[in-house]
């Protein structure tokens, strides 16, 4: 073997930061949105009080869409991870290794949860099982929604994994810090909850029990992400420091905008409810970007990295993407229109 | 070394092995079911072949659950083990080939939606949407197969773009083509398989054996073509990388041994459920099923131990060290570049140098292999890691720092002499010290054999050989009296024609 000496340069980042940040920060969103859907869709389901509440078609109809909610979740998580491990890939492998068993987890975890939402999706009719079912998929959800906050959270703090490591490499911890980043988990899981809670409401339309149950899921989970929102600012004393001015406001913000949502819903304005907390998440969502350039500033930034554009295979992305929207879009339109057939013409119905 | 590594007696390779191969397998499946969903269902439509339409129906409700969650899930899986488990390479492959990546996910989006609904929309769509949906899904899954590939045959064959850097080098390598022939039958050959797995359980008899027969044959034909396209894989593998297989690594020659002779086995038992179909119950498709699973990841092995002693060839060593760092990291020191390290030297450089393919005492052990031995010799082995039989990343740090992980070594192998720990003497323990210090890197009758030096010599110059060859890449002979003297009895006796 001859390894070739003058090899090219890997170490350059293939489009500028902005670039790859705004392509992080929408991606991230979308798959947010899929994984709010997932999580309110499970808790709103749990929370219906009505002794045959897997039993009505309305339900059914939001236990037939969690499988669906998961595979986008899945999806949709793909290019924010991919894009994250391209800006952020030293700090975050690193945090990564450090709490590599639990981190190692989370696709098996995930499997499981999907796994238990196909089997509540195809539970008998009248819905013997399915609680079951739901709360395997939960815990197993939460679980993965832990190991995320605790890993990203230390992926900010190279000397805490720095010094968690040399105590242990054998990838058996979390963030030891569990009062910075339990409230960022608790926010970022209620909120989900809220919103999905809003998006099942709006799925189970004509079943009064269970959009009673979205607001009540609705109305707790905003309370529980407002106050774990505001406790993490008195709570974590880098936050403020990091989030900057600016940062604090949108984080403020993305806490006090979604909980309009509260009045807006029971006065059945759902529109400038949604917006609401649609308002909210991209709001955290920003906030959370300037926390963790903010924390990682004067160790770490995206933007240290050279640039080498690859312009040709970026413009080639952005034709696939189009293609893959129009696609999805024709796809949708077709099962939308089409209806049942009302004597099963079709052999294979 | 920018990174810390992960230090668990798990070996690397067969947990990334586990989590691919079982990837691979299903993945592969999406794309060949796929296609033969939809193309059965218009069979079926054409000819009113309700029991064929029924299959396809049966076939796609556990397509979609499969693939999305065992395929789907598995793939994130990879991920997440590649980068705890060689984050420098998966770094570089990102920033090489991120876009790459990102059409691959465009593609990805598409067939999940397209999965969801197809196994959904039998009831509620117009059989020519339905088909039209299974197409999209078809199309979109190979698609995704298709950028895929071109970032995994890089990892062995990165071809002219180690030279220009251009994208389209690295993606369109050498390898390429073959590699997307293959697994392109491999896709067909699974389609097969699981096919038969669910027309096994077909109630009527006689509909049984039609669609157990006519899934064997899909599944031969897949193997056959993929058996085909392999032996032009191997020979787009580069001279360089192909001359080590068999003479210095022998992973990739017994899995290319396991993989033909499981293509003759699985060929044999298709063509006999072809001929007898009745034969095609559901414990002979799992079987069937089995025997792919082990084919495929025989492939897989194969193709994975070819790139020794590199995680991408030419490009980073399999210890997440890049071929262009080594000199560098000789001249300056290892130690100064390890950006997250543990507080105790020798152990940094184990864990940088040898963990991604050895740990100590679990799997592959280092210990064991320098159990008997010295920090002389240990240091010494350090040094000519590179000259080894088995391809190995050289050392790569200061000499200062080879003799801190030599000692830190040394410090934690048994120190028996080989003689007690053996119980062995004379000629015995001859061929045990060769085995342990020389073996290595001189295979009697193999790779390196210098049992011809010893020709002609007497015991006193055999000795006085030992105790004068040394260089930087062969430790100086560090064994007491009697294992020298045992060895020089079984060299001497070896180059006198003194087979054991």
């Amino acid at each position: 073997m001859s390894p070739v000496l003058a090899l090219p340069d890997t170490s350059a980042l293939p489009a500028p930061p902005w670039l790859l940040a705004t392509l992080h920060l929408l991606t991230f969103v979308l798959h947010l949105v899929a994984m709010a859907g997932l999580l309110g869709g499970i808790v709103t389901l749990l929370a219906v009080r009505a002794p045959d509440r897997f039993a009505r078609p309305a339900t059914r109809r939001v236990l037939g869409l969690l499988p669906v909610a998961m595979a986008a979740t899945v999806s949709l998580g793909v290019a924010p991870l991919l894009f994250l491990q391209l800006s952020y890939g030293r700090v975050a492998y690193a945090a990564a290794i450090t709490s590599a068993v639990p981190w190692i987890l989370v696709p098996l975890l995930a499997m499981l949860a999907y796994a238990s939402l196909y089997a509540a999706s195809h539970a008998p009719a009248d819905g013997r099982g399915v609680g079951v079912r739901l709360g395997v998929a939960t815990g197993a959800l939460v679980a993965v929604g832990l190991v995320y906050a605790s890993t990203f959270a230390l992926a900010e703090r190279p000397d805490l994994y720095a010094a968690q490591y040399a105590r242990t490499a054998s990838g058996w911890t979390l963030h030891p810090e569990p009062l910075t980043w339990l409230p960022r988990a608790v926010q970022a899981l209620a909120a989900a909850v809220a919103l999905g809670a809003f998006l099942a409401r709006r799925v189970a339309y004509d079943d009064a029990d269970a959009r009673d149950a979205g607001r009540r899921v609705l109305e707790a989970a905003l309370v529980v992400a407002a106050l774990a929102g505001l406790a993490r600012l008195a709570i974590d004393g880098r936050l403020i420091p990091a989030l900057g001015a600016v940062g604090v406001v949108l984080h403020v913000l993305g806490v006090v905008v979604p909980l309009a949502a509260v009045p807006l819903v029971r006065r059945g304005a759902d529109l400038p409810a949604g917006a609401a907390l649609g308002a909210g998440l991209v709001l955290a969502v920003l906030a959370r970007h300037l926390a963790r350039l903010g924390t990682l500033e004067g160790v770490f930034a995206p933007s240290d990295a050279p640039v080498r554009p690859q312009w040709g295979a970026f413009a080639l992305f952005v034709v696939c993407l189009l293609a893959a929207v129009v696609t999805i879009a024709a796809m949708l339109r077709a099962w939308f229109r089409a209806t049942p057939p009302p004597n099963a013409t079709d052999p294979a119905a | 070394m920018d990174f810390p590594v992960w230090d668990i007696d798990v070996g690397y390779g067969p947990l990334m092995a586990w989590v691919a191969v079982v990837h691979v397998f299903v993945a592969h499946f999406a794309v060949g079911g796929g296609l033969s969903l939809v193309v059965l269902e218009r069979r079926a439509r054409r000819s009113g072949d309700l029991a064929l339409l029924a299959h396809v129906r049966r076939l796609s409700a556990f397509f979609a659950p499969t693939t999305l969650v065992v395929g789907a899930l598995t793939g994130v899986g990879i991920w997440f083990v590649i980068g705890l488990l060689s984050p420098t390479a998966t770094g570089v492959l990102i920033r090489t080939f991120v876009w790459g990546w990102a059409i691959e996910w465009t593609f990805f989006l598409v067939e999940i939606l397209a999965a969801i609904l197809y196994a959904k929309g039998w009831d509620r769509l117009a059989p020519r949407t339905h088909e039209a949906l299974g197409w999209v899904y078809f199309v979109a899954a190979w698609a995704s197969l298709a950028v895929i590939n071109g970032i995994v045959t890089f990892m062995l064959t990165p071809g002219a773009w180690l030279e220009t850097g251009a994208l389209v080098d690295g993606f369109f390598n050498p390898t390429y083509l073959p590699s997307l022939v293959m697994r392109t039958a491999i896709c067909l050959l699974l389609a097969g398989l699981f096919g038969a797995l669910i027309a096994a359980r077909t109630p009527d008899a006689k509909d049984r054996a039609r669609l157990v027969r006519t899934d064997a044959v899909v599944a031969l034909v897949g193997l056959a073509a993929a058996w085909a396209a392999q032996r032009w894989y191997g020979a787009a593998v580069p001279a360089e990388l192909a001359a080590t297989i068999g003479a210095r690594l022998t992973i990739p020659a017994r899995a290319l041994e396991a993989f033909h002779a499981l293509s003759l086995a699985l060929g044999a038992a298709l063509v006999v459920v072809a001929l007898v179909p009745r034969t095609g119950r559901t414990a002979v498709a799992a079987v069937l099923l089995a025997l792919g699973l082990g084919w495929f990841g025989a492939f897989e092995w194969w193709r994975e131990g070819a790139r020794k002693p590199y995680v991408l060839a030419n490009v980073v060593y399999g210890n997440g060290i890049g071929v262009a760092e080594v000199a560098t990291l000789a001249r300056d020191g290892a130690l100064p570049a390890i950006r997250v390290p543990t507080g105790d030297p020798g152990r940094d450089l184990f864990l940088h140098q040898c963990r991604a393919c050895h740990t100590l005492s679990g799997y592959n052990p280092v210990l064991a292999a320098f159990a008997g031995t010295d920090a002389t010799f240990v240091e010494g082995v350090l040094g000519g890691l590179h000259k080894m039989r088995a391809p190995m990343p050289p050392f790569a740090g200061t000499a200062a720092e080879r003799a801190t992980l030599a000692a830190w070594l040394a410090a934690r192998a048994d120190r028996t002499p080989l003689a007690a720990r053996a119980r062995r003497d004379g000629r015995d323990l001859g061929a045990l010290v060769y085995e342990v210090r020389c073996g290595v890197c001189h295979v009697e009758g193999g790779f390196g054999d210098k049992g011809r030096s010893f020709e002609g010599l007497s015991a006193d110059d055999a000795k006085d050989l030992l105790a004068s060859v040394s260089f930087d890449e062969m430790p100086l002979f560090s064994g007491t009296d009697e294992e020298r003297d045992a060895l020089v009895a079984h060299l001497l006796a070896r180059a006198e024609g003194g087979a054991r």
